[in-house]
């Protein structure tokens, strides 16, 4: 492991999510991953141009960051109770399709009107549909400790992996972005080793499920991840609704038990899918 | 739920722009010449590890200019590599440098330059453009060398620069900070023009 890179993106949101986690409570944990996100894409490559910078000359990877930024200012708002629960999914739809709009833009012009409505379209919908599909595996059990913790971890693993996978399609940056991420919601669930407990809210999922689509396509269409490991891991999630309800919220060691392969088997299956021929040389 | 989940569907077809008709190739003037691509070339190096310099090439350079043998100040290049093309003699690295850690190809298909301003010496140029990498842009000034001039289906001349580029003026900036991959990179570029008969 390059330690120069680990501390330029893992050290950014783990330090945002300990200073603000700790010292104001878990509903500072999407602002803190935001920092951290934006921090960690600066120290990793150059600061990233602000949105309006971005309108006159565009750069997929740098919308991205922002739309997983919009997905956490989203989930911290309705934490803060500036924005009801009732208009999150309309919200996180509009987020969904705006990110990977923004995202795919420059590619998406030499496309055809067939090709932008399946994949910018189509990639709306499963960004927005797996936004609100983690959302509600967190709403179903209760939100604070052992079983928050248990969900948490999960999802750490998932967005771990979908950075290794981003790595193989070809792209670290992706990956170290991703990464950043799984780094933030990992320390914050670490914080409940000295607090009382560690809470995980439903709108959490938001900025959780759109930071794991929108990197996996990303990653397929900004870099050179194949469909195939694409699709089994963004197919990942939705298998979470498969555990019965009750299961987490009565034993969330055996909720973790069930739930842990049936959404890991195919983020393994798409690893080993992408990888490549080993070469002695490296490069 | 189900409908609003079809809004982005919706909206995508209607408001995303689609790919733009082929321009029609201008026709050529006195002084206009065309590069001849399949005998023009683009190599590069840089240094690996700090310990060798690596090399690889760009296998489609294109382009065109207008260069008046008697006014050599008023004319123009511009030329265009088709990013996609880079050849490492490694697969696998051609595809990581095509990715968004480096050329970023699939948003940036292309390299081009533009000239903006041509100091003549001699037969040799110093040419100033825009160089386009990666999405950024940057002026850059290079001297370019006249190789000779001949006949072989058409009138031809030819140009050869070498120069240097720091990849990460152009946001390229992997493994630079570990010496891995050098920040300077060489490139040589050697063009044959033509004028079709």
């Amino acid at each position: 492991m390059d330690l120069d890179v680990l501390l330029r993106g893992a050290a950014p949101p783990i330090v945002a999510v300990l200073l603000l986690v700790s010292l104001a409570g878990s509903r500072m944990l999407p602002l803190a991953m935001a920092i951290g996100l934006y921090v960690a894409y600066g120290l990793l490559k150059e600061w990233p141009a602000l949105p309006h910078e971005l309108w006159r000359d565009p750069n997929g990877v740098t919308w991205l960051m922002w739309g997983v930024v919009a997905s956490a200012t989203l989930a911290f708002a309705q934490r803060l109770r500036l924005l009801p629960a009732r208009l999150v999914p309309s919200a996180a739809t509009a987020v969904a399709a705006m990110s990977l709009w923004l995202t795919l833009s420059k590619v998406a012009t030499r496309w055809s009107s067939v090709d932008v409505a399946l994949h910018v379209g189509g990639g709306s919908v499963l960004v927005a549909a797996t936004m609100l599909t983690v959302r509600q595996v967190i709403a179903r059990r209760p939100a604070v400790s052992a079983q928050a913790i248990a969900v948490g971890l999960l999802l750490v693993v998932v967005l771990s992996l979908d950075a290794a996978l981003l790595v193989l399609g070809k792209s670290a940056f992706l990956g170290q972005l991703c990464g950043a991420v799984a780094a933030a919601l990992g320390a914050a669930i670490g914080t409940a080793l000295w607090r009382r407990q560690f809470a995980l809210r439903a709108v959490d999922g938001i900025w959780i499920g759109g930071a794991h689509a929108l990197f996996l396509l990303a990653g397929v269409h900004l870099s050179y991840l194949p469909w195939w490991p694409a699709g089994l891991a963004l197919a990942a999630p939705f298998l979470l609704l498969l555990v019965p309800r009750r299961l987490g919220q009565e034993h969330p060691l055996v909720w973790l038990m069930i739930a842990a392969p049936l959404v890991l088997a195919p983020i393994f299956a798409a690893l080993w899918l992408a990888i490549p021929e080993p070469n002695p040389y490296g490069y | 739920m189900k409908s609003l989940l079809l809004l982005p569907v919706i909206l995508v077809a209607v408001a995303m722009p689609t790919a733009a008709p082929v321009v029609p190739t201008e026709l050529m003037g006195e002084h206009d010449w065309l590069v001849d691509a399949g005998h023009s070339s683009c190599v590069f190096r840089v240094k690996h590890a700090n310990a060798s310099w690596f090399m690889g090439s760009f296998d489609k350079v294109d382009g065109k200019a207008t260069l008046d043998s008697s006014a050599l100040e008023k004319g123009s290049v511009a030329l265009t590599i088709a990013t996609e093309s880079v050849d490492s003699n490694d697969k696998r690295r051609d595809g990581h440098l095509m990715s968004p850690d480096f050329f970023n190809a699939k948003e940036n298909p292309e390299i081009t330059f533009k000239s903006t301003k041509i100091k003549a010496d001699g037969k040799d140029l110093e040419v100033t453009g825009d160089l386009s990498l990666a999405g950024k842009t940057k002026s850059i000034t290079i001297p370019v060398s006249f190789v000779g001039e001949g006949e072989s289906r058409g009138l031809r001349r030819g140009y050869i620069t070498e120069f240097a580029i720091k990849r990460s003026d152009f946001g390229m900036t992997y493994g630079i900070s570990k010496n891995a991959l050098g920040d300077d990179v060489h490139l040589i570029v050697s063009l044959e023009l033509v004028q079709p008969k």
